[in-house]
């Protein structure tokens, strides 16, 4: 028993940095592709106001729930907060994008940009997410319950 | 069970992949779209109406092709009546193509001015309704509208009818001198015919004339009308002026003289 400790706290230690690291990874990814859509985005930040902060809100939020679902990996609270994240873009892509319909004006020029159908997909996109957690959820609790049954 | 959830995963991060790498290139190529309208060439077509043409160009260097370009301007007066109606459909502008066509819209003049005579001798504005559709990158529907203020010129302004001055033409008439003046203030020349006819007090009619008028566009003018009338019937008359051109009829205008 005194042997097996110090491997056990070792390797929990080890799971955990590598999870870090991996986490750590994940959110420079982010952060890069955010940089480089916000460059290429910036032509038309200037004709949708707060496209910027729109994105950048939704990055932190976004970051936020992967980072808190990544150190709870190996738990079933990371398929949860998997969830969250899906149900979470659904709802802010529903509110900042206006339904699918962002009206704007600039002095007497009125201009409405219809995104329906990117609303649509991603929502779709978002779904198919929210239901691969929940069969992620389902998966780990039937996993631990063969393991329990053996 | 872990394989179907794999795939869910490669496929789910594969569309996202495509859909935000398709919604950035097409929000980054809209600013590669450019659109123009030129100054307007104006003719006269049939039933007096005006055709303003206007030479629309429109460039599409963009990553994406446009589909339905429909560009749509209205001309409204002060009252919000529709008086002009221009309408273009594009449908279909490939990438990296330049479109070059011609915008036409109609405005009846004479609709216009019967129903606002006081745009024949004002000065006034009229409101433009620009409205642009299109499918960005094919299915992205954009529609953008603004409108502006157009200053109207109008044909007759500062209309005056000077005060009619008689010369003895022989024993029993006299020659009667009408001066008059206007400015053209609109951007179209017209011509047509001013009639004037001269009233003793009691309405009986003493004499009248007619005269030509060309009035050029953005110039004044001047005119005068000679007639003949009894002697001694000046004391106390009135006149009536009736003005008549391809494009409206103003009057008739009483001005009445002598006390």
């Amino acid at each position: 028993m005194e042997a097996k400790e110090p491997i056990n706290a070792k390797q929990k230690i080890r799971k955990n940095i590598f999870r870090l690291l991996k986490t750590t990874i994940k959110v420079i990814i982010v952060i890069m592709v955010y940089v480089l859509l916000s460059q290429l985005l910036a032509p038309a930040s200037v004709l949708i106001p707060g496209l910027q902060d729109i994105v950048a809100t939704f990055l932190m939020i976004y970051v936020a729930l992967m980072v808190v679902g990544d150190l709870f990996s190996g738990t079933i609270l990371q398929h949860f907060f998997s969830g969250a994240k899906s149900l979470f873009v659904i709802a802010y892509l529903v509110f900042s994008l206006n339904s699918g319909l962002l009206d704007y004006t600039f002095g007497n020029v009125n201009l409405i940009i219809d995104v329906r159908v990117f609303l649509e997909v991603a929502m779709l996109l978002e779904l198919l997410g929210f239901a691969k957690s929940m069969m992620q959820a389902v998966n780990f609790v039937s996993e631990k319950v063969e393991l329990t049954a053996v | 069970m872990i394989v179907p959830i794999r795939i869910i995963g490669i496929v789910g991060a594969i569309c996202w992949i495509i859909l935000i790498a398709f919604s950035v290139s097409a929000i980054y190529s809209m600013k590669d779209i450019q659109f123009s309208l030129g100054q307007p060439q104006i003719r006269i077509i049939e039933n007096s109406e005006l055709l303003f043409s206007f030479p629309l160009s429109l460039t599409n260097t963009g990553f994406y092709d446009l589909r339905h370009f429909n560009l749509s301007t209205g001309v409204t007066n002060k009252d919000g009546t529709e008086v002009a109606r221009g309408f273009t459909l594009i449908p279909f502008i490939a990438q990296g193509e330049t479109i070059n066509a011609t915008h036409d819209m109609k405005l009846n003049a004479t609709a216009l001015l019967d129903s606002n005579q006081d745009l024949l001798l004002n000065d006034s504005e009229l409101r433009v309704n620009e409205t642009v559709i299109m499918n960005a990158a094919e299915v992205v529907p954009i529609q953008a509208s603004s409108y502006l203020s157009v200053p109207w010129g109008a044909p007759l302004y500062n209309l005056m009818v000077s005060t009619p001055e008689a010369l003895v033409y022989n024993a029993t008439h006299l020659l009667t001198s009408i001066k008059f003046s206007f400015e053209n203030h609109a951007f179209f020349g017209f011509t047509g015919s001013l009639r004037i006819r001269m009233y003793s007090d009691p309405e009986v009619p003493i004499g009248g004339g007619q005269t030509t008028i060309e009035a050029s566009p953005r110039s004044p003018y001047f005119g005068n009308l000679e007639i003949y009338t009894a002697s001694s019937t000046l004391s106390r008359v009135h006149i009536e002026v009736l003005l008549t051109t391809r494009f409206f009829k103003y009057g008739p205008l009483e001005i009445f003289y002598g006390s």
